[in-house]
């Protein structure tokens, strides 16, 4: 149950009085991970809000991720923005995983015989972030980039993962984790939430509709490593012109195929 | 130059040394493919091995670090694919280059690609789901030397001569391959040719089997922000007059994505 652990912020806190935990560098990761979620570059005062840091802790940190290289200053407006940089620590996860390179092929061929757009995400504390992200069409620049984080108990491949955990520590996560709504559709009810988590866990994939995306529906199913879910790999369509009905017999089976083959144990 | 860590600590009574240890913990990752212990980042990075625990210790708490399956030994985690997010998202070059991208794959039914100056490094910043290249992973953050790589060599070629001979004079020349050109006469050559045809050609310089045409993109102001590659396999390219075609298709595209609205 380690990926529970990890979800507990209780203990995730408890790190903060660990005499071994360096607090400055988990600032300075707070900052640039503020900046990987901001659209545009960002003032110290705006830093600021979003990180619970004061100006002067800010001035400190920011000069250090300068000096590595991950952040610049726009000289004209004092923003800060990240680098080039940034994508030298995505090729360091991604060059290594064996898990990510072999799922790779099955999404491409996902994508190409349903015509629709493919992810496959990992939990990450209280989120799913993307490894793969394969749009349908050109025009969706946003929807093929790596990385972005979706609150664990919105996303579908996030629910997939949280079935796979027993009821009881659901039930405890989602009463202490924080809910935020993304559109006006988002389940925030913890109730609510757990019944969707239990259909998944009946039906063996999660369907979300417009939770994430006001435009959206995903399916996700789980990729197992024995009995802990792994990973998720989801189908994306837009509402307008997509029936769920349809488009559960259309890609559920293919889905459910691809993230059997990514199983192991 | 990605890959040395200066001893700056000295700069930065401002900054946090801290972090700054953590990060180039982090970087010892981009010298090497395989796992590292602890030791072998404290090496790398000539901190003292318990210096080097301290930063390991925080960044695996964090997500930055995960054990490797023998636990004795790390790999970058997770945590490590956000901040990408953060640039990519608000890359202009990229949002106006990726339709094109897409288009170009299709027509030549070979993967397009799209790569920007990095210090002496080119960088690749797409990633296009090809039929083709089902094997491998898409290469987005991938570095090669510039002078080495087509797109390298197409950037420099549109760089102005100063900055350009101020690139290849910082660049390490060194073997990748048996046909890697490492002299600096041949370089110059190849980024002269690659000003005349406009575009620029390698075969085999970075990957066995594999040769590539690239193109610079230029925007409407005069600054040279990347290059469009089309990479594939060297019998594609045999042929002077296929590969010419190439070259023209890399250009055009080039040339579209310069005419956007890039910064």
């Amino acid at each position: 149950m380690r990926m529970v652990e990890a979800l507990d912020t209780a203990q995730r806190d408890g790190e903060k009085q660990d005499p071994r935990f360096l607090t400055s560098v988990a600032r300075g990761f707070r900052v640039l991970e503020a900046l990987s979620v901001h659209y545009g570059a960002m003032s110290l005062t705006e830093l600021s809000r979003k990180t619970d840091l004061t100006v002067p802790t800010l001035q400190r940190l920011t000069a250090t991720l300068v000096e590595a290289g991950y952040v610049e200053k726009e000289p004209s407006s004092k923003r800060y923005g990240l680098t080039v940089k940034t994508v030298d620590l995505l090729f360091s996860y991604l060059s290594r995983n064996q898990f990510a390179e072999r799922a790779w092929p099955h999404l491409v061929h996902l994508r190409e015989t349903l015509g629709v757009s493919i992810s496959m995400s990992i939990p990450l504390q209280d989120s799913m972030i993307y490894v793969h992200r394969l749009a349908a069409y050109a025009g969706d620049f946003e929807n093929t980039l790596p990385g972005k984080k979706i609150p664990l108990c919105l996303s579908a491949a996030g629910r997939c993962v949280l079935s796979q955990q027993p009821r009881q520590v659901v039930e405890r996560y989602l009463a202490q984790v924080t809910i935020p709504a993304l559109t006006p559709f988002s389940l925030t009810d913890p109730a609510k939430i757990l019944a969707e988590i239990d259909l998944c866990r009946v039906r063996g994939y999660a369907l979300v509709k417009r939770e994430t995306s006001p435009g959206l529906m995903t399916i996700a199913c789980p990729a197992m490593r024995g009995k802990t879910a792994i990973a998720g790999i989801s189908a994306h369509v837009p509402l307008a012109g997509n029936d769920e009905e349809a488009f559960v017999a259309k890609v559920l089976q293919p889905v459910v195929s691809v993230s059997h083959a990514l199983s192991a144990g | 130059m990605p890959f040395n860590f200066p001893t700056r600590m000295g700069n930065l009574a401002m900054g946090s040394n801290a972090l700054l240890k953590a990060l180039q913990v982090l970087e010892t990752f981009q010298n090497d493919t395989g796992a590292l212990t602890v030791q072998d980042m404290a090496d790398q990075t000539r901190q003292t091995k318990s210096s080097a625990q301290r930063s390991v210790y925080t960044l695996e708490k964090l997500g930055y670090l995960e054990r490797y399956d023998d636990g004795a030994r790390y790999v970058p985690g997770r945590s490590c694919l956000g901040p990408a997010y953060g640039f990519l998202q608000n890359n202009r070059l990229l949002e106006a280059a990726t339709p094109f991208l897409l288009d170009l794959s299709e027509k030549v039914g070979m993967r397009a690609h799209l790569s920007v100056l990095e210090g002496t490094d080119i960088i690749y910043l797409s990633r296009i789901p090809s039929q083709e290249e089902r094997l491998t992973l898409s290469p987005l953050g991938k570095r090669w030397p510039a002078v080495n790589a087509s797109s390298g060599r197409a950037i420099l070629a549109a760089l102005p001569a100063e900055e350009r001979e101020h690139i290849i004079t910082a660049s390490r020349l060194k073997k990748i391959t048996s046909q890697t050109l490492v002299d600096l006469p041949s370089i110059s050559e190849a980024i002269q040719k690659a000003k005349a045809d406009g575009y620029a050609y390698q075969r085999e310089e970075v990957l066995p089997g594999v040769a590539s045409v690239s193109s610079a993109v230029v925007g409407t102001n005069g600054q040279v922000y990347g290059a469009v590659i089309l990479s594939g396999p060297v019998a594609r390219f045999q042929d002077s007059e296929d590969r010419h075609r190439l070259g023209e298709a890399v250009v055009q595209a080039a040339c579209s994505i310069g005419a956007c609205n890039l910064s």
